[in-house]
């Protein structure tokens, strides 16, 4: 009994380690699309990008708002950065290799302050910009799981965070709720249109 | 575990035997317990982990989106009663001929720097075609770009040509033009009120009668109805040009002549 549980302790860590990767580099790709298509719009603004797909879902739209380059350069720029980090972490972590705990919790907290920024980004693309970039939404998507993930595995050892651990994927699950529910009240009268 | 464990005296061959089987037998048992309540439990956090979450998904989308379709489909967008004058049900102004063999309409934003270009390039041969006794000249203008200025011009534009509409149609299309002509670039703070209330003026207007609804946008709700009434259909962009209700590919002159030569003919 007692000489398993170094084996099932690994192994989550090797599993989450793999979908932070995976995650990581979902999100390195949009940010690295977005960075491109931001490149593309100043070539020339009428350049029709990629995922300017309605009014609604556009990200020409929201692209060239003051939201998108909060700290004075484009957004993505960061999600480079970052993305690149959880990509590489992700990686070792998937090949076994034992994080000391401070780089873990130093993983979970950065990974906490880009889900803080995709929220507020949601909430400025849904309820101020009033229109939704489909790369923005990626990152979105990626970034949610990748908080919950780092910050479940970085506090496994408190029981507070073995019970965040159990209940990841409601948290996720929950996380990605309130922005869809968000998405879907606001823009009701374009999806009745899809359907 | 039990050989070793007792070297020096030889036991009793046959008692020793059945004791370990027992042993044996009551440990597998054991084990077997604990590995179906070990199972139990996966069985149990799995249900927990990822069958709460589906769970959650599937009644939560499901409701959102039935309050939103019963909601939904009660009101029509367009269906108020203020619409300004010379504004049809469709939200479009109509110029030419009355009784027309063809119709065009023009579905623009007064803050798009496209349909700018398009009033440039065709604005003439739109003008040429209001004379025609066999073609009407509809224009749909709505408000979706009030994100790319910091005073939501696009609304306030459209809202001062639907107080314009008042005036006449000679006036609002001068108005139209004079919009164009003094489009403010995108990203910046628009014209002001009293700004669009001289191009009024200029276009003809009397002033002391529309000032008060520019200045309130009175027709604030009509703008926002015949915007979504118009997205909701074939519209995604502005310009968009219909030849009688079909979209005409592209938006230079050439294209609107080809497409209006065809419906005459």
């Amino acid at each position: 009994m007692t000489e398993q549980h170094p084996s099932v302790e690994a192994t989550p860590a090797r599993a989450t380690g793999l979908a932070l990767a995976a995650g990581g580099a979902i999100g390195l790709a949009a940010a690295f699309v977005l960075t491109v298509e931001r490149f593309r719009l100043l070539e020339d603004p009428e350049h029709r990008l990629s995922c300017d797909l309605s009014p609604i879902l556009s990200c020409g739209s929201v692209m060239v708002t003051e939201q998108a380059r909060v700290f004075g350069f484009p957004n993505p720029l960061l999600g480079i950065g970052a993305f690149a980090v959880v990509l590489t972490l992700g990686v070792l972590l998937a090949g076994g290799v034992h994080l000391p705990r401070w780089v873990l919790a130093g993983f979970a907290t950065g990974a906490c302050l880009g889900l803080v920024f995709v929220a507020w980004l949601s909430f400025q693309s849904i309820y101020r910009i009033g229109a939704l970039c489909p790369w923005c939404m990626v990152v979105w998507t990626v970034t949610i799981p990748i908080a919950v993930w780092t910050v479940a595995l970085a506090a496994r050892p408190h029981p507070v965070g073995r019970v965040l651990w159990d209940y990841r994927y409601l948290v996720v699950v929950t996380l990605y709720l309130a922005v869809v529910v968000q998405a879907l009240v606001k823009f009701w009268d374009y999806w009745r249109t899809l359907a | 575990m039990s050989k070793n464990n007792q070297p020096h005296l030889p036991p009793p061959p046959g008692d020793e035997e059945r004791r370990a089987e027992a042993r044996a037998a009551r440990h597998a048992a054991m084990t077997r317990q604990q590995e179906e309540a070990r199972r139990q439990e996966r069985k149990r956090k799995l249900l927990l982990q990822a069958g709460l979450p589906v769970l959650v998904v599937v009644v939560v989308v499901a409701v959102t989106v039935l309050v939103l379709a019963v909601r939904g489909s009660g009101e029509d967008p367009i269906a108020i009663k203020d619409r300004p004058e010379l504004v049809d049900e469709n939200g479009a102004l109509s110029f030419g001929a009355k009784d027309p063999k063809v119709v065009i309409q023009v579905v623009e934003d007064f803050q798009c720097p496209i349909c700018q270009q398009f009033e440039a390039t065709a604005g003439d041969l739109l003008a040429q075609y209001r004379a025609d006794p066999r073609i009407q000249v509809q224009y749909r203008p709505i408000a979706f770009l009030d994100r790319v200025s910091t005073t939501r011009y696009s609304s306030r534009a459209s809202n001062a040509a639907a107080c314009v509409a008042a005036e006449g149609p000679e006036t609002w299309l001068a108005f139209h033009k004079e919009l164009f002509d003094h489009q403010p670039a995108e990203g910046g703070a628009g014209l002001t009120d009293s700004e669009l209330l001289d191009l009024a003026e200029k276009a003809g207007a009397d002033t002391d009668r529309i000032s008060d609804c520019v200045e309130d946008e009175s027709y604030a709700d009509w703008v926002k109805a015949t915007t979504t009434k118009t997205l909701q259909g074939e519209v995604t962009g502005t310009p968009t040009i219909f030849v009688d209700g079909t979209k005409v590919d592209g938006f230079d002159a050439a294209s609107i002549q080809a497409a209006v030569e065809k419906a005459l003919s």
